[in-house]
C-alpha cells in the first residue's frame, strides 16, 4: 500500500538523521497510521458532524419544551449523565468519524439535560456553569478524540464566558482573552515539547489547538463588537498590552527562526512592529487577529491563518464602523495607515534579502 | 530525504523514543514556514492591507459630505484616481497578482464614483440602478483580469442589484421567484467557470470561488423551498415554486453525481445538508409542532448526517487507494 511505504520512508529518514539511539515501534506506527487514514476527515466532515450534533440537540430542546417532560430534576440529571457517559463511551471505544455525530449529539443533549435538571433543582447559574466546566475538563481527561475533545474545549471556554457575564465582572473578559492568547501561543510554539511529553497530550494536541483558537476568537468578538459586553473602555489597554507583549515575543521568535542577525535590520523591524502595535492600541481585537495570523503562519497551521485573516477583516470593519469620530477623521486614519502599509510593502520588496516585520 | 508532514511527525513521535530536539529540528525543517514563504506572504499581506486601507480611507472621505467642494473637483478627483490606477495597471511591469489587487481596489473606486455622481445629481445612491451601473462599468475589467476576488466583487454586485430591484421596483415579485432568479443567476457563472476550467488547459477557476457559488445556489434553493413549506397556503400555488423545485432537484442530482464522480467532499456535504434541513422543516411544519415529531427529527438528523459522513469517508478511502 502506498501509505505504508510512505510511513516506512518517513521512519527511515528519521532514523537516518537521528542516528542509532532512535528506536521506533514500526508496527504500532503503521497501525496508528492506518487508523488515522480511516479517520481522516476534512473540514467538511468535521463541520457536518458538529453541525449535525448541534441541530439534533436543538430539535431535542424543542421536544423537551413542547412535551414538558422535564418535571423531575433528579431524573433529568441521571438521564443526562447516562447520555454523557454513552457519548464518551462511543467515542472512546470506536473512535471512528462515522459515530461522531451521534456522540456529539448525545454529549450536547446530556449537558443540556444536566443543566435543565440543575435548574429544576433551583441551583444558581454559577453552580451550573461550574458543573459544566468540570464536565468539560473531565471529558478531556477521559477521552482524546479529535472532535469530542474539541467540543469539550469549547464547552470549557463557553462556561468561563458565562461565569464572567452572569456575575457582571465584565472587565474579566480581558483576563480571559489575554490568557487564551497566551495559552494558544504557548501550545503553538511548544508543539514539540507537548507532543513528546505524553501520549495523551499528543492526541489532545490538535483538538486543543483548534479549540483554543475558537475560544480566543469568541473573546475577541466580545471585545471587538461594541455594546456586546459592557466592559469599561478604560480597561481595554489590559488586552492590548498583553497582546502587544505576545506579538513582540513572536517577532523575536520569527527573527530567530529566520536567522536574521543584522542589528540594523532588527532594530528597524522592531520599530516598525511597535508602530503597528501602537496604531492598534484601542482595538485589541484587531491586534488579536494579527497575533493569530502571525503565530499560525509561523508554525504553518493553514486553517488558523485563514481564520485569522477572516477575523482581521471583520474586526477592522467592525472597529471603523463603531468608531465615534466623524467620517473625515476616520478617512484620514485609514488613509494614513494604508500608506504606512504600502511603505512596508515597498520596504520588503526593495530589499534584496527577504525579511520580517509585523 | 522524504518530506515529513506534521501528522507523520506526530504519529512517529507517539510510538518511538524520538528526542525533543530531533522532533524540533524536523518540524522546523519540513513543516514550519521558511524564509521565502514568509517573504511572499508578507508581500501580499501588506499590499492587500495597504490598498484596502487606502481605498477605505478614500471611501470614507467621500462618504463624509464635503459640501464645500465644487462638484467638478469631487468627480474629477475620483475619476483622475481611477484613470491613474488603471494606466498604472496596464503599463507598469509589476507582478500580475499585484496588478489584479490594484484593479480590484479600483473597481471599488468605481462604485465610489457612482455614489458621488448620485450625490451630486440626486439620483438616489441607494437605488438598484446605482449597483446596476457599477456592475456594468466593471464587467470588462472582471472578464479581462479574470481574477478570483474581482469576480467575487462582481458577482456580489449582481446579486445585490437583483435583490434591490426586487425590493424597490418589482414589489410584485414573489419571494420564491426572487430565490429562483438568484439561483439561476449564480448557476450561470458557476457552469461557465466549470466549463472553461475543463476546456482550457491553462485556466483553472479558483476552487473557493466555485464553492462560494455552490453555497449561494444551495442557500437560495433552500431558502425558497423552506419559505414554501412554512408559508404553504400561498406558495404552493406559486408556479415558480415548481420551477424552483424542478431546478433544485435537477441541480442537486447533477451535483451529487458530479461530486461522487469527482470525489468532491464539498458538494457531497452541502447538498445533503440542505436536503436534510428541508426534510426536517417539512416534518416539523406538517405536524403543526407536535412534540413527539421533534424527537423523531432529532433522530433523523443524527442518522442522516451519519450516512452522509459515512459516504464521505468511503469516498476518501477510494481517493487514497486510487
Amino acid at each position: 500500500m502506498h501509505n505504508e511505504e510512505h510511513i516506512k520512508e518517513c521512519i527511515a529518514s528519521v532514523q537516518q538523521s537521528e542516528g542509532d539511539y532512535f528506536q521506533a515501534d514500526d508496527t504500532a506506527i503503521i497501525q496508528a497510521y492506518k487508523k488515522e487514514e480511516e479517520n481522516k476527515s476534512g473540514i467538511a466532515i468535521k463541520t457536518l458532524a458538529i453541525l449535525g450534533g448541534f441541530l439534533a440537540c436543538l430539535a431535542f430542546i424543542g421536544f423537551l419544551f413542547i412535551t414538558g417532560i422535564f418535571s423531575s430534576g433528579g431524573g433529568l440529571i441521571i438521564f443526562g449523565v447516562l447520555l454523557l457517559g454513552s457519548a464518551i463511551g462511543i467515542s472512546k471505544t470506536y473512535d471512528k468519524v462515522v459515530h461522531t455525530t451521534t456522540s456529539i449529539a448525545m454529549y450536547l443533549i446530556g449537558l443540556l439535560l444536566i443543566n435543565f435538571g440543575c435548574a429544576e433543582l433551583n441551583l444558581d447559574i454559577n453552580t451550573m456553569a461550574l458543573i459544566s466546566l468540570g464536565i468539560g475538563i473531565l471529558t478531556l481527561g477521559i477521552n482524546q478524540t479529535l472532535i469530542l475533545s474539541f467540543v469539550s474545549v469549547i464547552t470549557i471556554s463557553v462556561c468561563l464566558l458565562i461565569l464572567i457575564l452572569s456575575n457582571d465582572h465584565h472587565s474579566l473578559i480581558h483576563l480571559y482573552t489575554a490568557s487564551m492568547a497566551a495559552l494558544f501561543t504557548y501550545i503553538m510554539l511548544h508543539e514539540t515539547r507537548l507532543i513528546t511529553m505524553s501520549l495523551k497530550l499528543s492526541k489532545l494536541y490538535r483538538p486543543i489547538r483548534s479549540g483554543l483558537l475558537f475560544s480566543l476568537i469568541f473573546g475577541l468578538i466580545a471585545l471587538g463588537k461594541k455594546g456586546l459586553i459592557e466592559a469599561s473602555p478604560n480597561s481595554i489597554w489590559i488586552s492590548s498590552i498583553a497582546f502587544s507583549i505576545i506579538v513582540v515575543y513572536l517577532v523575536y521568535q520569527i527573527l530567530q527562526q529566520l536567522k536574521i542577525h543584522d542589528q540594523k535590520k532588527k532594530t528597524m523591524i522592531y520599530i516598525l512592529s511597535i508602530l503597528v502595535l501602537l496604531s492598534t492600541v484601542f482595538a485589541p481585537s484587531i491586534l488579536g487577529a494579527l497575533l493569530i495570523i502571525l503565530v499560525c503562519f509561523l508554525v504553518n497551521y493553514k486553517t488558523g491563518v485563514a481564520i485569522g485573516i477572516a477575523a482581521l477583516i471583520y474586526f477592522i470593519s467592525q472597529y471603523y464602523y463603531d468608531l465615534n469620530y466623524t467620517l473625515l477623521t476616520k478617512s484620514i486614519i485609514l488613509f494614513v495607515s494604508g500608506i504606512l502599509f504600502l511603505i512596508f510593502y515597498l520596504f520588503i520588496t526593495k530589499k534584496s534579502t527577504p525579511h520580517e516585520e509585523v | 530525504m522524504t518530506k515529513l508532514k506534521r501528522e507523520d511527525i506526530h504519529l512517529i513521535s507517539r510510538h518511538s523514543n524520538w528526542s525533543e530536539e530531533g522532533v524540533q529540528t524536523t518540524l522546523k525543517k519540513s513543516v514550519y514556514t521558511d524564509v521565502t514563504t514568509w517573504h511572499t506572504f508578507l508581500r501580499l499581506f501588506f499590499i492587500s492591507l495597504g490598498i484596502g486601507f487606502t481605498v477605505a480611507g478614500i471611501l470614507f472621505f467621500f462618504a463624509y459630505n464635503w459640501a464645500d467642494l465644487h462638484k467638478f473637483i469631487k468627480i474629477g478627483l475620483i475619476e483622475g484616481l481611477i484613470i491613474i490606477l488603471t494606466i498604472y495597471v496596464v503599463f507598469s511591469k509589476i507582478k500580475p497578482d499585484i496588478k489584479n489587487i490594484i484593479l480590484t481596489g479600483t473597481s471599488i473606486l468605481v462604485g465610489v464614483l457612482f455614489a458621488v455622481f448620485g450625490q451630486v445629481y440626486q439620483t438616489g445612491a441607494n437605488a438598484y440602478d446605482f449597483f446596476l451601473g457599477w456592475t456594468m462599468a466593471i464587467t470588462v475589467w472582471a472578464i479581462i483580469a479574470n481574477y478570483g476576488p474581482l469576480w467575487l466583487v462582481y458577482l456580489l454586485l449582481i446579486n445585490t442589484t437583483i435583490f434591490l430591484y426586487a425590493e424597490q421596483v418589482a414589489q410584485d415579485w414573489s419571494f420564491i421567484f426572487v430565490c429562483t432568479l438568484l439561483f439561476v443567476v449564480n448557476a450561470i457563472p458557476f457552469v461557465a467557470f466549470l466549463l472553461s476550467s475543463k476546456l482550457s488547459k491553462t485556466y483553472q477557476a479558483p476552487i473557493w470561488l466555485l464553492n462560494i457559488l455552490v453555497l449561494a445556489m444551495v442557500s437560495f434553493a433552500t431558502l425558497g423551498i423552506l419559505n414554501a413549506i412554512v408559508d404553504r397556503y400561498n406558495d404552493y400555488y406559486d408556479p415558480f415554486f415548481f420551477v424552483l423545485l424542478f431546478l433544485t432537484i435537477a441541480a442537486y442530482s447533477i451535483g451529487m453525481y458530479y461530486g461522487q464522480k469527482q470525489k468532491n467532499g464539498f458538494y457531497l456535504s452541502v447538498i445533503p445538508l440542505s436536503i436534510i434541513i428541508i426534510i426536517a422543516t417539512f416534518m416539523i411544519n406538517t405536524t403543526e409542532g407536535d412534540g413527539g415529531v421533534l424527537l423523531l427529527v432529532s433522530l433523523f438528523i443524527i442518522i442522516s448526517i451519519t450516512f452522509v459522513i459515512k459516504n464521505l469517508i468511503n469516498l476518501q478511502k477510494k481517493k487514497t487507494d486510487a
